[in-house]
């Protein structure tokens, strides 16, 4: 049994964003945004980078909104584990699944190619390339995973990532799922959503810092001894978790 | 502890429709590096690239076929000579960017129609070609793509999640990624010339590989031949550049020293080195720096095939990976075409001549955009009872 913390949660969801420990309960849930109801439009928040990242950044707004989501989730998942202000940062790595990943920065660039082609626009042509900015900010020096999978706001990066700290010994990764749903492509939005949904996860971590543990037999997911399949879910566990604990 | 055994490995590229023909290629010397007609190139600073023979459906007689990717004329070509794949195989991709050659032809996808296009769409079309799992996923690092895919199916095996990986790996040279490393600078002018003092850029290839990872012991129950065993792997990143390597190489640095560490063996067991090598200045002179840290100014022969096929992007680490099968088979690594003046930091290090090598070991690296790095270690020893 593969087992770890969840020490961080960071979210970019529509109409809301943060951190786990100032989640608020307007948030709405992973499933209820996957239902037909979803709107239109992204209607994720706007973000800026004192408020994300905790410190100005002057890439952040010239990146594309599938990097801006991505890393500001995975930037309070950290920040909600307490994991960027310590000295060593346990070699963590980031493990991401996405459904479209950057495909309408791939669209956005298309455009540029019969004028100018954009290398600017071109160096997030990959669905990795927010890790690698998350990697500098954070100094995070593990390895940087995206994963494309037909359901990534189930649980294939936690389980990879889970995987991954057993066998290579690593101390903590950030894993969770983000994407954005390119313009156009409404009849493909049910198999994911606009958003991100990140958590810390830590080997070794004081009682106190843990919304619960998470467990890994291979084949199925548990979290506090509870079966679950999905990144929402966890979420809301961890929540619980957490008031149960403040009451 | 379990072994992994890769019993099957495969690569379509400029050189050949099989890995033995590339393999007989590389050792000749060979190279499929040539002018690009596929696309109007006048605009970029290049117009060289490894381009495979026939993949282009615009002069198809099908004419229904004209908006298809070509990826799918790529996968078909590699499945035809991997024999059939163990029940319930897990099928995990690794590319960049898949069938984006659909972009070329128009700037948006506005249906489903477009499956290549989507990145979960490639380990679908790769089990409907191949066999296997509908249930994969695909792995994106970056040009360290099929290495971290690797990585990760060792990993998966070794923790029983699965006991059987077909790593399908496949990447194409298209207008939007040609215009796109353009507008970077990052094209040679010429055929790429790794590790060459005089190198000025990398040249764009396109390939595609196929790898069948599986527990030892399944693999014998099976009486699949252990064509070379997945000993050690490792995954850093720089956190220092998004479309710059580390200088110092402390990335690869650590990727390779955790991939030792696991591999379980000396670093004077290493008997040669399939670098990444593109051709750039700035990623060869960080791997020149990290494999003389790493291996303490002595390392073992190292070789490029990036100047024989081009860089085929996320494809280019499970190619690689093959050929070190290849190069323990034979105990021979080639010449990397297109080095001639040695940088100070080269010398011995790569030849354009083939070299004889005497191990059972071999480090192939990889490295990319987002400081992205990823080492294996592949040997030719198993403590495991042979298959057939």
């Amino acid at each position: 049994m593969i087992t770890a913390h969840i020490t961080g949660i960071g979210f970019v969801l529509p109409l809301c964003c943060g951190m786990g420990r100032d989640f608020s309960q307007t948030a709405p849930q992973i499933s209820d945004a996957q239902s037909e109801n979803i709107p239109d439009k992204r209607g994720l928040p706007k973000l800026s980078p004192t408020e994300t990242l905790g410190k100005p950044h002057t890439r952040f707004g010239r990146m594309d909104d599938f990097s801006r989501v991505s890393l500001s989730a995975v930037a309070f998942a950290i920040r909600d584990a307490g994991l960027e202000t310590r000295e060593e940062r346990l070699g963590a790595g980031i493990f991401a699944a996405s459904y479209y990943g950057c495909l309408q920065t791939d669209a956005d660039y298309t455009l540029t190619m019969a004028d100018s082609p954009s290398p600017g626009l071109f160096a997030y042509t990959l669905p990795n390339t927010f890790i690698g900015e998350a990697s500098i900010i954070f100094n995070l020096t593990g390895p940087g995973i995206a994963i494309q999978d037909e359901n990534p706001f189930s649980s294939i990066a936690l389980k990879t990532a889970l995987a991954h700290m057993h066998v290579s010994g690593d101390q903590a990764v950030i894993a969770g799922a983000s994407d954005i749903i390119p313009d156009g492509l409404e009849s493909n939005r049910a198999r994911t959503i606009n958003g991100g949904l990140y958590f810390t996860l830590e080997k070794n971590r004081a009682k106190d810092r843990s919304y619960g543990k998470i467990e890994y037999d291979g084949k199925g997911l548990r979290f506090n001894n509870s079966k679950t399949d999905n990144l929402s879910s966890i979420k809301e566990s961890c929540i619980k978790t957490l008031e149960a604990k403040q009451k | 502890m379990k072994e992994i055994w890769i019993v099957e490995a495969e690569a379509v590229t400029g050189l050949g429709d099989s890995l033995d023909d590339l393999w007989t290629a590389l050792k000749q010397g060979k190279s499929s590096i040539d002018t690009v007609e596929r696309f109007d190139t006048s605009s970029y600073i290049s117009n060289y690239a490894s381009i495979i023979n026939g993949l282009d459906l615009k002069n198809n007689a099908d004419s229904s076929r004209a908006d298809e990717s070509m990826i799918t004329g790529l996968l078909s070509r590699l499945s035809s000579s991997i024999n059939p794949l163990p029940n319930d195989c897990a099928i995990i991709t690794a590319t960049t960017k898949a069938g984006i050659d659909i972009f070329d032809k128009r700037s948006k996808c506005e249906d489903n129609s477009c499956e290549a296009l989507y990145l979960p769409g490639l380990p679908r079309h790769a089990a409907r070609q191949f066999g296997g799992s509908q249930n994969g996923f695909n792995v994106s690092s970056a040009c360290a793509s099929s290495t971290a895919a690797i990585a990760i199916c060792g990993t998966m095996i070794k923790t029983s999640m699965i006991d059987a990986a077909l790593v399908v790996c496949a990447d194409l040279v298209t207008e939007f990624v040609f215009s796109g490393f353009s507008s970077l600078k990052a094209l040679s002018g010429q055929p790429c010339q790794p590790f060459d003092k005089a190198r000025s850029g990398l040249t764009l290839g396109e390939g595609a590989g196929a790898l069948l990872l599986m527990d030892s012991e399944k693999a014998i129950e099976q009486k699949r031949e252990c064509k070379g065993v997945l000993a050690g792997w490792g995954m850093a990143s720089d956190a220092a550049h998004i479309t710059a390597p580390a200088r110092d190489g402390r990335g690869l640095l650590q990727a390779m020293t955790k991939a030792l560490e696991m591999a379980g063996i000396s670093k004077a067991e290493i008997a040669g080195i399939v670098a990444h090598g593109t051709g750039t200045v700035y990623n060869d002179a960080m791997e020149m720096t990290a494999f003389n840290s790493f291996f303490d100014n002595a390392p073992p022969p190292a070789y490029s095939i990036k100047g024989s096929i081009g860089h085929t992007l996320g494809a280019a680490g499970g190619i690689e990976t093959a050929v070190c099968l290849k190069i323990l088979e034979d105990s021979l690594i080639p010449g990397t075409c297109g080095f001639i003046t040695p940088e100070d930091d080269a010398k011995g290090l790569i030849a354009s001549k083939n070299r004889r090598i005497n191990g059972n070991a071999v480090m192939t690296t990889n490295s990319g955009f987002g400081g992205t790095n990823a080492a294996l270690i592949i040997s030719n020893n198993s403590k495991k009872k042979a298959g057939k």
